[in-house]
């Protein structure tokens, strides 16, 4: 929580620029594969052109998605969003309806998955349930000897490699156990143990801290990132938890509904989300969206109990928008201290929200975007409040984070709030789109 | 607190149905604990109204096991249980395996005809299976014994099936990518962990064919040949009704797979229960 | 170095190569092989067999059978003991429904209801008469229906019930035979019931517990109407294990007799067969015999099919 709350008070412009990221930040832009492939290598994964299909529904389409080699990438969405079903095209579990499948630049599409030199992690680690810990771990390097003596390893080889992930991931003591009689957070290092013994060239893990309670999943997920270091492969992690999307990956892809909706380093999608679904499937709380329209000049939006003046040329739309600010963006300010709007002396109970009209918020005069509501649910998290509001009209509420200690509004109370201009993102309303401008980077669709 | 009279219909309720299940399985089985005890009574007090036997003998054990080759019989059943038991799970086996795993396009199809084997009454079968086994010289041997009675092998695949699809796919895919061929995935993975429903399933299979009575007697008629049930019943006609030495050889045609059934009984019915049959 | 072609995805092209694509079609047929085989030979082919014989004749002692056409199956109709083992047959069908369904499904519920080691108890010993030999039940039945002193008289005769001969007597004679048959039907059903039983949530009963309903409000609301498509499927498949032990237990008990009292369609393609060798006339029986199964099978699905779908 706190790493993002930091994230986020940087200003946007220390971000290095963004430079064109393997994956395209839009999917359903046409397949350009007469073009030079922008920025693909022929290290690490790539997806083309996959498509896969369970009855009539693809459940997955992915028109090009690389995974850079060595990197830690995270794979995010809602569950049913193709993610797994992803993993497993990737494994060789599926095989795709269409499209290909490259790893280090060799089409593995039609290959076995043993031979793809691709591990996976399984969500419940499907360890063999009849092997002891240490025949689970070399169960696949037993099945290499079997099947070429000649090339495949020695049996003292076996051993050697055994011992050295064992003592790695701590389960030196534990070799002669059976799964049943192992805690969660073991079974989970056997399952890595299995996984990396092999010394695959990419390192698959389907959520595999989902089934560990919340006190070992912190430290699951330290340990994850120390161990794709010390390993230094490609390694490809599945979760529907955007904490540990944001906070493990140095590569970030977000999908829905069998798309990749967005890709990149975790900072950039999270400061510069394609879409309002990858706005609001990010962070937590998520973005709150407003309806505005634009007004006077264009350069200022105004909507229920929310009006914003933006920096640079004037909007070229004429019809309405979507305003998006991340609650931790947003600074309290007294209520009446700009004098806009009938001033609610220390606010209270007896505040009529409806009194609070859509032209009582007064435009700010310099840029930024400046709300108004009533505190309706006050929730302390531990190291900081997050008040939701509502506001008069039709819009759904919205959140504010307030942070360590500061004064925090009572339920009734009237809230007045400031964003900063950079820290406002605009939308399309239709399909949602990424507006560019006035959130402090030109965006391409600006363009 | 519950009122009196609620108190007393729970107490009626239980009393009730430890009487309804009580009955029935008096019923059901009381005829076999009194064929039981019969069989160690003489001669003389067979007809007792005393179920139980004073004096006891052996004797009609030992007529039965000295005027009829009773051990012959019992070692011909036992081959042909095991050998179809085991041709059954043999076929069965791979063919649930891969109706599970990689299941060809038409697999809704084979299912269907391989449901259809079950439902088809076996005496509509056994004019030409019995024409094949005398063709090829069968009679009086073990293949022509067990052979004919694959037709009865769909059920061991419906069984194994929805047990093969309680194992989770995740380790069968594990083992995949571990570089397990389906072969290896099959015998080094599948089997093992299928051990228990494995048991269950071959128990099942070898009291079906241990009882199985019309083939038998068409398939072995020679009594050094024949199995256990048709031999009882060619001694009942043979030496009328001489209950005693009877009783005797029912019992010891039966009391080997009782023992069977008993030691293993809540894996058999645990195989039922988690079929797909519910 | 990229190679433009291999990343750019060709869509809607199959591009797995040929030795692929044959491997995976043929590693289902591969593993199925051994039971298609067993199935074509053992099932599927006598079937076909079968249907051919019932246009032929052939005595099973002669060399080689002749074209007949249709003269067996006019031999069935017009003779009076097939016809009269059909009537038998449906009255044997008919009074086994009650011991196919109702009687088992109440077993199974009180079963249910307490589970525990009692009722573990119980569930082996009720399952005891599938396993047990038919020969040694039927030798047991007829010692205790014994017309001078079996058991079953004795106890007759406690009641005032003078001595019967069970299964000499063609009024009663089908229906000890169903009675002995039944015990192993429901044994069977007993289990196949509590299989289905153990779908049902139990936390639904705790539901309606806990809103009021009694016992039997909850049995006649929830467990019934649970139960309704086990009761036509265990009704429909007790018409195809049954016969078997039936047969068992004719063939041991009474032959047919006594005068023909309790014959049945099944025994009476047996006696045509391997008592007058007469294999045409046995295969046109069991043509009949297949079919009419078949008819009311495929009936009994339609139906069971429709009113699962009026539910849904």
């Amino acid at each position: 929580m706190t790493h993002i709350a930091d994230m986020t008070t940087s200003g946007p412009t220390e971000l290095p620029t963004p430079t064109p990221t393997p994956g395209r930040p839009r999917p359903d832009v046409p397949d350009a594969s007469d073009a030079a492939p922008d920025g693909i290598t022929t290290d690490g994964i790539t997806l083309a052109g996959i498509v896969k299909r369970y009855g009539a529904h693809p459940a997955l389409d992915v028109p090009r998605l690389g995974v850079p080699a060595g990197s830690l990438t995270v794979v995010v969405g809602p569950s049913g969003c193709g993610k797994s079903t992803g993993l497993r095209v990737v494994a060789g579990l599926e095989t795709p309806d269409e499209g290909r499948v490259l790893i280090d630049g060799t089409d593995v599409t039609h290959l076995p998955p043993g031979e793809r030199g691709v591990a996976l992690v399984f969500q419940d680690f499907a360890l063999y349930p009849h092997m002891t810990v240490e025949r689970n771990i070399d169960f696949g390097l037993r099945l290499a000897a079997r099947h070429d003596r000649r090339s495949g390893p020695s049996r003292a080889e076996i051993s050697s490699r055994v011992a050295e992930v064992c003592a790695m991931l701590g389960l030196s003591e534990l070799r002669r156990r059976l799964p049943s009689q192992l805690s969660g957070g073991e079974r989970q290092r056997v399952g890595l143990a299995r996984a990396i013994v092999r010394r695959p060239a990419v390192l698959l893990l389907d959520e595999p801290l989902s089934s560990l309670d919340a006190q070992l999943r912190q430290r699951a997920r330290a340990e994850l990132v120390r161990l794709h270091r010390e390993l230094g492969n490609t390694v490809v992690l599945v979760t529907h938890d955007q904490l540990e999307a944001l906070s493990m990956g140095t590569n970030l892809v977000v999908m829905n509904r069998g798309r990749v909706v967005q890709a990149g380093p975790p900072e950039q999608v999270y400061r510069y989300p394609a879409d309002t679904f990858v706005a609001t499937f990010l962070g937590s709380p998520p973005m709150n969206l407003h309806t505005v329209a634009p007004a006077g000049d264009g350069r200022v939006l105004a909507g229920p109990g929310v009006a914003a003046r933006l920096p640079g040329p004037p909007r070229p739309e004429s019809g309405p928008l979507l305003l998006g600010w991340r609650p931790a963006d947003g600074l309290l300010e007294p209520v009446d201290a700009a004098g806009d709007g009938p001033a609610h002396g220390g606010g209270g109970p007896d505040v009529d929200s409806t009194a609070v009209d859509s032209t009582a918020v007064a435009v700010p005069a310099g840029p930024g975007v400046v709300l108004r509501g009533v505190a309706d649910v006050v929730e302390f998290t531990g190291d900081g409040t997050v008040v939701t509001c509502v506001s008069p009209g039709e819009d759904p509420p919205w959140a504010v984070s307030i942070r360590g200690r500061d004064r925090v509004p009572a339920v009734g109370d009237a809230v007045r709030v400031r964003v900063q201009a950079e820290h406002v993102h605009l939308f399309d309303p239709d399909g949602g789109l990424r507006l560019g401008a006035t959130t402090g980077r030109p965006d391409a669709a600006a363009k | 607190m519950p009122s009196p009279s609620a108190t007393t219909r729970r107490i009626v309720g239980t009393v009730g149905r430890h009487a309804f299940l009580l009955g029935a399985t008096a019923i059901m089985i009381l005829p076999v604990l009194w064929a039981l005890a019969a069989s160690f009574k003489t001669p003389g007090g067979i007809f007792d109204s005393n179920p139980l036997p004073s004096p006891a003998t052996l004797d009609n054990y030992r007529v039965a096991t000295r005027d009829f080759p009773v051990w012959r019989l019992l070692i011909n059943t036992t081959v042909m249980a095991a050998g179809v038991t085991l041709l059954q799970l043999l076929i069965a086996v791979p063919a649930a395996y891969a109706l599970v795993r990689f299941p060809p396009r038409a697999h809704r199809v084979l299912v269907a005809l391989i449901v259809i084997t079950l439902l088809v009454p076996p005496q509509s079968l056994i004019i030409p299976l019995f024409l094949t086994i005398s063709h090829l010289g069968w009679r009086n041997t073990f293949p022509g014994l067990i052979l004919p009675q694959l037709y009865g092998t769909g059920l061991a695949v419906i069984l194994l099936r929805d047990h093969i699809r309680a194992v989770p796919s995740t380790v069968l895919g594990a083992a995949v990518l571990d570089g397990a061929r389906p072969g290896e995935v099959l015998r080094l993975v599948l089997l093992p962990l299928l051990r228990p429903a494995l048991g269950a399933v071959a128990i099942l299979l070898f009291i079906t064919a241990w009882n199985e009575y019309l083939w038998p007697s068409l398939a072995a008629p020679d009594i050094d040949h024949a199995t256990i049930q048709p031999g009882l019943a060619a001694f009942l006609t043979q030496e009328g009704p001489e209950y005693g030495p009877l009783l005797a050889g029912s019992m010891l045609a039966t009391l080997p797979i009782v023992a069977v059934y008993l030691l293993a009984s809540r894996r058999v019915t645990d195989a039922f229960m988690h079929s797909g049959l519910r | 170095m990229a190679n433009p072609s291999l990343i750019a995805g060709e869509r809607g092209v199959d591009h797995a190569p040929p030795v692929v694509r044959l491997r995976d079609r043929a590693r289902p047929w591969l593993y199925l092989a051994p039971l298609i085989v067993a199935l074509v030979v053992w099932v599927y082919g006598p079937l076909v067999f079968t249907g051919v014989l019932s246009f032929m004749s052939w005595n099973l002692t002669a060399p080689h059978p002749s074209w007949l056409g249709t003269a067996n199956y006019s031999r069935l109709v017009h003779e009076p003991q097939f016809p009269h083992a059909a009537r038998n047959t449906l009255v044997y069908a008919v009074v086994m429904l009650p011991f196919a369904t109702v009687v088992p499904m109440a077993l199974a519920i009180a079963l249910w209801k307490r589970p525990g080691r009692v009722s573990t108890v119980y569930r082996t010993l009720l399952f005891l008469p599938v396993v047990l030999a038919p020969i040694a039940t039927a030798i047991t039945w007829q010692f205790l229906l014994d017309p001078l002193s079996g058991l079953v008289n004795v106890v007759a005769g406690w009641f005032g019930v003078g001595a019967h001969n069970w299964l000499g007597d063609p009024s009663s004679a089908l229906y000890s035979v169903l009675l002995i048959t039944s015990v192993k039907v429901v044994a069977l059903n007993v289990l196949l019931f509590g299989a289905a039983l153990a779908n049902l949530e139990r936390g639904l009963l705790e539901a309606a517990a806990l809103d009021g309903a009694t016992e039997w409000e909850i049995t006649r609301h929830i467990v019934l109407p649970h139960l309704r498509r086990t009761v036509v499927l265990l009704g429909m498949l007790s018409l195809v294990v049954v016969w078997p032990w039936i047969f068992a237990n004719v063939a041991v008990l009474t032959q047919g007799g006594p005068a023909g009292s309790t014959d049945n369609v099944y025994y009476r393609l047996f006696t045509y067969a391997f008592t007058f060798f007469d294999a045409g006339t046995a295969s046109a029986a069991a043509v009949v015999i297949t079919g009419a199964l078949a008819l009311v099978l495929g009936l009994g699905l339609l139906v069971a099919g429709r009113r699962r779908r009026a539910i849904a």
